[in-house]
């Protein structure tokens, strides 16, 4: 009896060795052949060369006392998607929007800023650039250029393509994505804000700056 | 084969595995009376720590796989889970090759805790707004995901179910006359 107590345990061994084979085998055998090379390629440019006029502002680390504010804002000059040149120079009040392909609070912020285009609710007077920065090939939702594409981001609004070392982004502080960043008309930081922000919130603060 | 012959391994990897777990856990609870669930158990003895080493050691050349190959960043809790799964992958083997007895004191605590962890990251991925700041950090933040599986198979997930593998395996009852 012990004898086929201990065959009928051989089996049971046989049997659970062969199924762990197998289900790995099927595992490799499907993943193989369920997959295909599916290159995301673009022939924009998703990064470029960025220079920075002026001093850097400190690190963002809070709206509340942000010693940035009252500073002069530096310049960014640089390319967008097409190679088209953009800067963010002085003489007019200015929103920067800075955007990573792969935040999930830029995704969904995104089409809110599109919504409030539309809706014709950005004040008149400012100039909105955005900033694709933090881009990564390895990180999910890239291109960005793709991206903003998709959510039919407004025309009307200059997409600048950061560095892949981030210096645009290094310049105004940032600490955290989405990131805005609100320059008067006299070159000087009036407000710094993070994270997703209401538009109506974002209005009233535009509305603050332009007086 | 591209990364996403390899997301895709690995998660099919990882289900199989969650699926042994429950079917291992269920024939030790529920069907422990059973003559199934015994003769199941006893087949299964010989397999469960070599079985627990191929699956730590799995999930450790996977993440680094995915982190030096493919460049997905590993946040603090990657870093905590892999503090918690690099040391048993290593253990696991010298113990399977050894024939240490009585490792699950050892090794159950740890894969307790890192269990926990990747439940904790698993859940932060799933409900960002309640766990997060609104805000991406700079540096990459932990609800970032990868990439996602059949609705639920990210890398935390796959962690989780081998920690719970290391688990189940490792504190099987003891052999039967």
């Amino acid at each position: 009896m012990a004898n086929n107590s201990r065959g009928r345990n051989t089996q049971a061994t046989w049997i659970i060795g062969a199924v762990i084979g197998v289900v790995i085998a099927v595992a490799a055998i499907v993943a193989i052949s369920s997959t295909g090379g599916k290159e995301t390629t673009s022939d924009l440019q998703q990064f470029g060369t960025i220079e920075v006029v002026g001093d850097p502002l400190p690190q963002f680390t809070s709206e509340e006392g942000d010693t940035a504010v009252g500073m002069m804002a530096p310049v960014v000059n640089g390319t967008g998607f097409s190679g088209n040149a953009i800067s963010t120079s002085h003489g007019t009040p200015m929103l920067i929007v800075f955007l990573a392909h792969w935040c999930p609070h830029c995704q969904r912020e995104v089409p809110l800023l599109v919504e409030w285009e539309k809706s014709g609710a950005v004040p008149a007077g400012i100039d909105v650039i955005a900033i694709a920065t933090g881009t990564d090939p390895a990180n999910p939702n890239y291109p960005p250029s793709d991206w903003l594409a998709r959510e039919q981001f407004p025309a009307l609004w200059p997409v600048m393509t950061d560095s892949k070392s981030f210096e645009a982004a290094e310049a105004y502080g940032l600490q955290g994505y989405p990131y805005f960043v609100l320059v008067g008309a006299d070159g000087k930081v009036a407000k710094r804000m993070s994270g997703e922000i209401p538009m109506d919130q974002l209005t009233q603060e535009i509305q603050a700056v332009l007086g | 084969m591209n990364n996403e012959t390899f997301e895709l391994f690995f998660a099919m990897l990882s289900v199989a595995t969650l699926a042994g777990t429950i079917v291992i856990l269920m024939a030790r609870t529920v069907f422990r009376s059973s003559n199934a669930g015994v003769a199941l158990i006893d087949g299964f003895r010989p397999f469960a720590r070599p079985l627990s080493a191929a699956i730590a050691t799995t999930c450790m050349l996977g993440s680094l796989y995915f982190s030096e190959i493919v460049n997905y960043k590993p946040c603090r809790l990657c870093w905590m889970q892999r503090g918690a799964m690099y040391p048993l992958a290593i253990m696991l083997v010298i113990f399977t090759v050894l024939k240490t007895p009585r490792i699950g004191r050892i090794v159950v605590p740890i894969a307790a805790i890192g269990s926990c962890i990747s439940m904790y990251h698993w859940l932060l991925e799933r409900f960002p707004d309640n766990l997060d700041s609104g805000v991406c950090s700079k540096d990459v933040p932990c609800e970032f995901v990868w990439f996602e599986l059949f609705g639920f198979v990210t890398l935390p997930f796959m962690a989780l179910t081998g920690f719970l593998a290391i688990i189940v395996f490792n504190t099987l009852p003891s052999p039967t006359e």
